[in-house]
């Protein structure tokens, strides 16, 4: 494991201090490849959370932020918030994944016109809430779930529509609520 | 390694300037945390990590101290990292002893003289103190890094220029330009909320996937960097 330095004079000079001539000590250019494991692995650990936190924490192909960052991506971007407030034993929370999020037409729309964050609550899981959930919730007026609420950069709800009633409508709403916010809808398939 | 754990250990408390400055940091945050609580947060540390890791190899190049250390049958490479475990024990001890010092201050002055309504609970304080813990570690390994090849404390400017490079995009008025730096920052200087991963949310986040990432990149980058380097002999 351990690797004696070189200590011999060499072309450049000796490496003896106070000797003669430019002293310096020879680089060591082999790594130890407990390096390059450890760059592996950490790189698969950075794909893997990246699709896990896509699979659990973000439905179907919608590309959802982190709810804690929303608001500063929400002010860099200058687009509105979609949070969806959502519980995993929630049932009609599964359908708005599976038909709502899931549809290419739905992921498009949020992807390009909105900055997407969802707010899984774990009231029932854990007895309470971490606090900046409460607070959304609060702020928000959620009462159940899915709550969808629409809020600009600066945090102010634009529109909330509660449940899930199919597609079309979930379409309505999030073209409606664009226009309310006073931005045009960003044609389908721009990606953020 | 432990050899050099231990060797940076003794050289940093062996500097009186450093043992004050670290002295007079956790004075403040202890104070902080007996008026305000776990709420006060661990501001101090931020500067602490400064204060222990700027300048972790490069004052022992500029010495010659450290081609003495590479005399000896050792990796240059179990050199550095033996430095920046050095820089996470000092930073751990000084993260300790500001903990246990306000949590005995709190309980032995502040309970029993006045009525405190804020968070002094052992736990709070042991989540603030690990969130402030791993911030230091990602900083330390970026001060690391520029101090394998940037002379003297320089690389405290190097760490402070990553962070302005990186906060200036925000104040664009180009929204193409403030997402680029959004993204940038997400992936250079990853946050991640640890009070929530220390609940168990968010442990496998893309947040912590970033961060683990990064970190090992700048350490990885470190040590080549510092395996390549040609070392002169005490100039400074």
């Amino acid at each position: 494991m351990a690797r004696i330095e070189m200590k011999s004079a060499t072309p450049e000079g000796p490496l003896v201090p106070g000797a003669a001539g430019p002293a310096t000590a020879r680089s060591q250019s082999k790594l130890p490849s407990v390096l390059l494991l450890v760059l592996i692995a950490a790189a698969l650990f950075r794909i893997v959370t990246a699709a896990l936190d896509r699979g659990t924490e973000g439905g179907g192909l919608v590309r959802w932020t982190a709810a804690e960052s929303a608001g500063a991506t929400a002010r860099a971007s200058g687009k509105p918030i979609l949070y969806d407030f959502t519980a995993e034993w929630c049932a009609p929370c599964r359908v708005l994944d599976a038909v709502g999020w899931s549809d290419r037409e739905v992921a498009a729309l949020v992807n390009s016109s909105f900055v997407p964050a969802r707010v899984v609550d774990r009231a029932r899981e854990e007895g309470k809430n971490p606090a900046w959930i409460d607070e959304l919730q609060r702020r928000y007026g959620v009462g159940a779930f899915p709550t969808l609420v629409i809020a600009g950069p600066d945090g102010k709800s634009i529109a909330v529509a509660q449940g899930f009633a199919g597609k079309e409508k979930l379409v309505e709403f999030l073209r409606g609520s664009r226009e309310k916010a006073n931005l045009p809808v960003a044609p389908s398939g721009n990606s953020r | 390694m432990i050899e050099m754990v231990r060797r940076f250990v003794r050289q940093k408390l062996g500097s009186a300037g450093l043992v004050v400055a670290l002295a007079a940091l956790g004075i403040v945050q202890l104070l902080a945390l007996a008026a305000q609580g776990a709420a006060a947060g661990f501001a101090m540390a931020g500067w602490a990590i400064l204060v222990i890791a700027a300048g972790s190899v490069s004052r022992d190049v500029s010495s010659g101290a450290l081609q003495m250390i590479l005399s000896r049958p050792i990796r240059r490479t179990q050199y550095l990292f033996g430095r920046y475990l050095g820089i996470l024990l000092s930073f751990g001890l000084f993260l300790l002893a500001t903990s246990a010092l306000s949590f005995l201050f709190v309980q032995l002055v502040v309970l029993r003289t006045a009525r405190g309504t804020a968070d002094y609970s052992l736990a709070s304080l042991a989540v603030g103190a690990g969130q402030a813990f791993l911030t230091g570690a990602f900083q330390a390994a970026i001060l690391l890094l520029f101090s394998t090849f940037l002379p003297g404390i320089a690389d405290l400017l190097g760490l402070l220029l990553v962070h302005l490079v990186l906060n200036l995009p925000q104040f664009s008025s180009s929204p193409w330009l403030r997402v680029a730096g959004q993204r940038a920052r997400e992936n250079i200087l990853p946050a991640v909320e640890w009070a929530r991963v220390f609940r168990g949310h968010g442990v496998l986040g893309a947040a912590t996937g970033r961060w683990v990432f990064a970190l090992t990149v700048y350490l990885v980058i470190a040590a080549i960097v510092f395996s390549r380097r040609e070392l002169p002999y005490g100039q400074d």
